[in-house]
């Protein structure tokens, strides 16, 4: 019973975080059909600046300012500078550009931050253990879990209630037309990739504050990947959807079966849904054609 | 344009082998459905050897559709029959249609970008050249020669379809009028025994399109080869048709002669507007009867009554 | 229009014939070669055993650029298998050595489990295009990943430092550099002849088709799923091989060697050099491995003082990624694109312009 408990709230802790990564990933390819392999280091960054910055004496609000704005304008920028460019040529070098940046992310990263490890420390969270059945869990993982998932309602409602967000939908959905009942859609993309690097920015904070923050969150920011497959790589719903999924999985894995064995089991998952369902549980099938 | 002569075509183009009487390519009641468009609503007509067969309509009528049931790039919405030499050929793969001797071209050349429109033209001889990748490693003298060969015969041709200058020049940069001749020259090297011809002039000015029409009518008359061919410029078809067949919504509409056709009042009123019809399909029903019984002829042998 | 039975004239003339000419015929590919044996020749008697290592290094990841090369640059099939195949290629070998089977019995080995993977992997790839198939060469990554740890767990001993298997030619009085350097460059002399062999004539140009129309060739008469399986399966087989021989040469196989990042920078190679271009893999992955070797001397150069390995080990990221980059967007050709329009500037200056002429006219027919 403890082993069920601990790894259903590890398991929501790890499906709100790949909710949300898995929300940027599907905002990020309905605006140029790119699937984003930098998305690890999109987490790890601000990660990063959000530990270093508050190890070095800064206020955490400060910090946490910091890398959002940094998150925000390497998304803007990824996309102005570079995607812009590439969108006529297929999908592969769209891809590959992501390669590249992963590669600089990787490489200012080395040179810029001093250390390899960091812990974040944001104030407001309960500290502390809860009882759930009787089994004692971590306060802080409980408040990550519902928070992430939260947010990741939120963006969701955004996305369909408001405003921008039917816009940003719109254009994911068909950039043409879209253009043509009035809206800006290279602005839409842009903002849509600028909203992934800072939802990416969020999942990483998150998560790091809960665990700790290396490069080990690049896995996890890969590992989302078998989520949105499984929700379907251009909906939004089904980032969620996927992403409680595979946490899930991947916390029940590592309980009963063992730490090297959630990426197998996370990624023969991915497999078995490209060669069965590509779509996904929610994706449109002309994600499959492109 | 070089059409002059082109009596060496023959050596290039396949003789069909003699076939029963009968049509060389038949088609009976062909259906495709997707989704919840039904793009072939039921299309008879017979093809002869050396016909040379203009598909027109509007646009949406199924005409591309058409030809890509016979080339068998629709595998699973396809219903029908489809017969070459009195042999069924509907699911048949592209591959197998290809090897069986069909050649096709396409509204929208695919065109391998990057390389010259001599080895674009190659690609078209693909089955003829026959030899494997081993080959290419070890065989080398074998590869030359079939390579020498194609190549001959890629020249000549591309000296009839008027691009000899473009040899070596890279297709990317060309203009579409120009490509779509490429794609015609890709499909005429193999020497097929049926030619489909997707809208082989659109896009091209006046003076290209009767450079087509040209090219057309003398590989009409040097070699045995049969022609389906898609076509919305109706001197083109005058030109070179022998036989026209009107689609509406996916059926025949009519069919005859050129002049017996494009002079009718049905394709008249059906080129105009045919709202009606489309009501009728999209209602599920079929659309009432509108073939005229040209001259008093059925359209062709064997077709059952006038429900369709 | 009068009717003759003779072919019309050719509108291209034969050129004259002479020294010019003949030296045309041989393809480049052999040239190739020769500058590589030259080059082979000059490093493994000048360069200090450090370099020597680095420039077998270099033709090793050659192996794995032409590889993927083919299947990616001209086939267009996306794959981030590099690591997995390279890894399984290096388990198999050293399975095969603490066997107690000799030498170069674990290549072949290597190389036919690599291909009986590649095939594993190949056929249920054949419906998946584009950004599916990456994803499934992705998930295949991990898989492999999984297999050598579960391998490498299995000898405790050995489960924290990997697996040791003596490196070949390490009794030789130089250290065996030089041994490697001529034994590499023959493999990828050949490789490099085979490659440039099967991605042109009706082959290549069936791949190509396969790369940019897939769904249309078939009516050309392209067996699609043939060519694609056989590509992804040599290409698997050549990479194993690779693996192997890497084994060999650095003595010390252990999974956290073969990332994902690595991967990656086979793709990095390929693009860095020009996609569908034999000479561009070969340059692609010696720009790729030497620049990590490059930028300390660069550094140094721009500072006086010596360099931090781990900061020019970022640097070299930071360029792989602006290279990349830069190439994606503005000159998708990679190297030899930015090569190929500069020998066009050139042949166009006057007095090369007749010459190049009359030299093409006479090679062409």
């Amino acid at each position: 019973m403890t082993r069920l408990i601990v790894s259903l709230v590890a398991g929501m802790t790890l499906g709100g975080t790949f909710a949300l990564i898995g929300l940027g990933l599907v905002l990020a390819f309905r605006a140029t059909h790119t699937f984003n392999f930098a998305h690890g280091q999109l987490m790890l960054l601000p990660a990063f600046i959000v530990g270093w910055l508050q190890l070095d004496g800064h206020r955490t609000w400060v910090a946490l300012l910091i890398a959002v704005v940094v998150s925000l304008v390497v998304g803007a920028l990824f996309y102005w500078l570079v995607l812009r460019r590439t969108t006529g040529q297929g999908v592969m070098m769209g891809i590959i550009a992501t390669f590249g940046l992963a590669f600089v992310l990787d490489g200012v990263m080395g040179i810029v931050i001093p250390a390899n490890q960091y812990d974040i420390d944001l104030p407001g969270i309960p500290q502390g253990t809860v009882g759930i059945v009787g089994v004692r869990v971590s306060a802080e993982s409980l408040t990550f879990a519902g928070g992430t998932f939260a947010l990741a309602l939120v963006v969701i409602a955004i996305l369909r209630f408001t405003h921008i967000g039917i816009r940003v939908r719109a254009g994911g959905q068909n950039a043409l037309l879209a253009s043509q009942g009035g809206i800006n859609v290279r602005r839409v993309h842009m903002g849509s990739w600028a909203v992934a690097a800072l939802l990416a920015a969020i999942a990483g904070i998150s998560y790091g504050s809960v665990t700790t923050v290396n490069a080990s969150l690049v896995g996890l920011g890969l590992a989302a990947v078998p989520a949105i497959i499984l929700g379907g790589m251009d909906s939004i719903e089904g980032a969620v959807v996927g992403g409680v999924a595979i946490g899930l999985v991947q916390a029940f894995t590592q309980t009963y079966l063992g730490g090297q064995y959630t990426d197998v089991v996370s990624y023969g998952i991915l497999l078995l849904v490209l060669l069965v369902l590509p779509q996904g549980l929610f994706g449109t099938r002309n994600v499959v054609r492109a | 344009m070089d059409t002059t002569s082109a009596d060496w075509l023959a050596e290039i183009f396949d003789a069909p082998p003699p076939s029963p009487d009968g049509p060389l390519l038949s088609l009976r009641d062909l259906r495709a459905q997707f989704g919840g468009v039904r793009a072939l609503a039921g299309v008879t007509f017979d093809v002869r050897a050396h016909d040379v067969v203009a598909v027109v309509g509007p646009n949406g009528a199924g005409k591309s559709t058409l030809l890509n049931a016979v080339s068998g790039l629709l595998h699973d919405n396809l219903e029908g029959q489809i017969h070459f030499q009195g042999r069924p050929v509907l699911g048949l793969s592209p591959t197998r249609v290809a090897a069986l001797g069909f050649g096709r071209s396409f509204q929208d050349p695919p065109l391998v970008d990057g390389e010259t429109v001599l080895e674009n033209v190659l690609l078209g001889a693909h089955l003829r050249l026959g030899y494997r990748m081993a080959d290419q490693l070890w065989r080398r003298g074998l590869v030359k020669r079939r390579e020498a060969e194609a190549r001959e015969r890629a020249l000549s041709i591309l000296d009839f379809t008027g691009l000899g200058g473009l040899t070596h020049a890279k297709v990317g940069g060309l203009p579409y009028g120009t490509r779509k001749l490429i794609d015609i020259a890709r499909a005429l090297i193999s020497g097929p025994r049926v030619l489909l011809l997707d809208e082989p002039t659109s896009g091209l000015d006046p003076d290209e399109q009767r450079a087509v029409g040209r090219l057309l009518a003398e590989l009409h008359r040097a070699t045995p080869v049969t022609v389906l061919i898609v076509e919305h410029h109706m001197d083109v078809v005058r030109t070179v048709a022998t036989r026209v067949v009107g689609l509406q919504s996916g059926a025949v509409l009519v069919a005859g002669t050129p002049d017996e056709v494009l002079d009718s009042a049905a394709f008249r009123t059906a080129l105009v507007g045919g709202h009606r019809d489309d009501d009728a399909l999209a209602a599920g029903t079929p659309p009432p009867v509108e073939q005229e019984l040209i001259g008093g002829r059925r359209l062709s042998p064997g077709r059952k009554g006038d429900s369709r | 229009m009068t009717s003759t039975s003779t072919r019309p004239t050719r509108t291209t003339t034969p050129g004259p014939a002479g020294a010019l000419p003949a030296l045309g015929r041989i393809r480049p590919a052999w040239w190739g070669v020769a500058v590589l044996a030259l080059v082979t020749l000059v490093v493994t008697n000048t360069a200090s055993s450090y370099n020597v290592f680095v420039y077998d290094s270099i033709l090793l990841a050659v192996m794995g650029a032409v590889a993927l090369q083919v299947l990616q640059g001209t086939t267009g099939q996306f794959s981030v298998g590099n690591a997995a195949f390279l890894l399984i290629g290096a388990f198999s070998a050293v399975f095969v050595q603490r066997e107690g089977l000799p030498f170069p019995v674990d290549l072949v080995v290597a190389t036919v489990v690599a291909g009986i993977a590649g095939l594993i992997v190949g056929i249920p790839a054949l419906r998946l295009r584009g950004l599916f198939l990456v994803l499934a060469t992705f998930a295949a990554h991990f898989i492999a990943t999984f297999l050598g740890n579960l391998y490498q767990g299995h000898h405790p001993e050995y489960a924290a430092t990997g697996f040791f298997i003596p490196v070949l030619f390490a009794d030789h009085p130089d250290g065996g550099g030089t041994a490697w350097s001529w034994l590499l460059f023959a493999i990828v002399a050949l490789l490099i002849l085979g490659a440039t062999r099967i991605v042109r004539e009706r082959s290549g140009r069936a791949l190509r088709m396969i790369r940019q129309h897939e769904h249309i060739a078939p009516t050309l008469g392209i067996k699609v799923g043939r060519y694609k399986l056989l590509i992804f399966t040599l290409s698997s087989m050549v990479i194993g091989f690779q693996g192997a021989l890497l084994a060999h040469l650095n003595g010390s196989v252990q999974v956290a060697n073969f990332t994902l990042i690595l991967a990656f920078q086979y793709v990095l190679m390929i693009v860095i050099g020009g996609l569908d271009s034999i000479p561009g893999a070969v340059i692609g992955a010696a720009v790729v491995i030497a620049l990590p070797i490059a930028v300390p001397h660069i550094l140094t150069g721009l500072h006086a003082d010596s360099v931090d390995p781990t900061l020019s080990a970022n640097f070299s990221l930071i360029i792989y990624g602006v290279a990349v980059i830069l190439f994606v967007t503005a000159s998708p050709d990679g190297i030899m694109g930015l090569l190929r329009a500069l020998g066009r500037r050139v042949v166009r200056l006057p007095g090369i312009r007749d010459a190049y002429a009359r030299a093409v006219a006479g090679t062409r027919g």
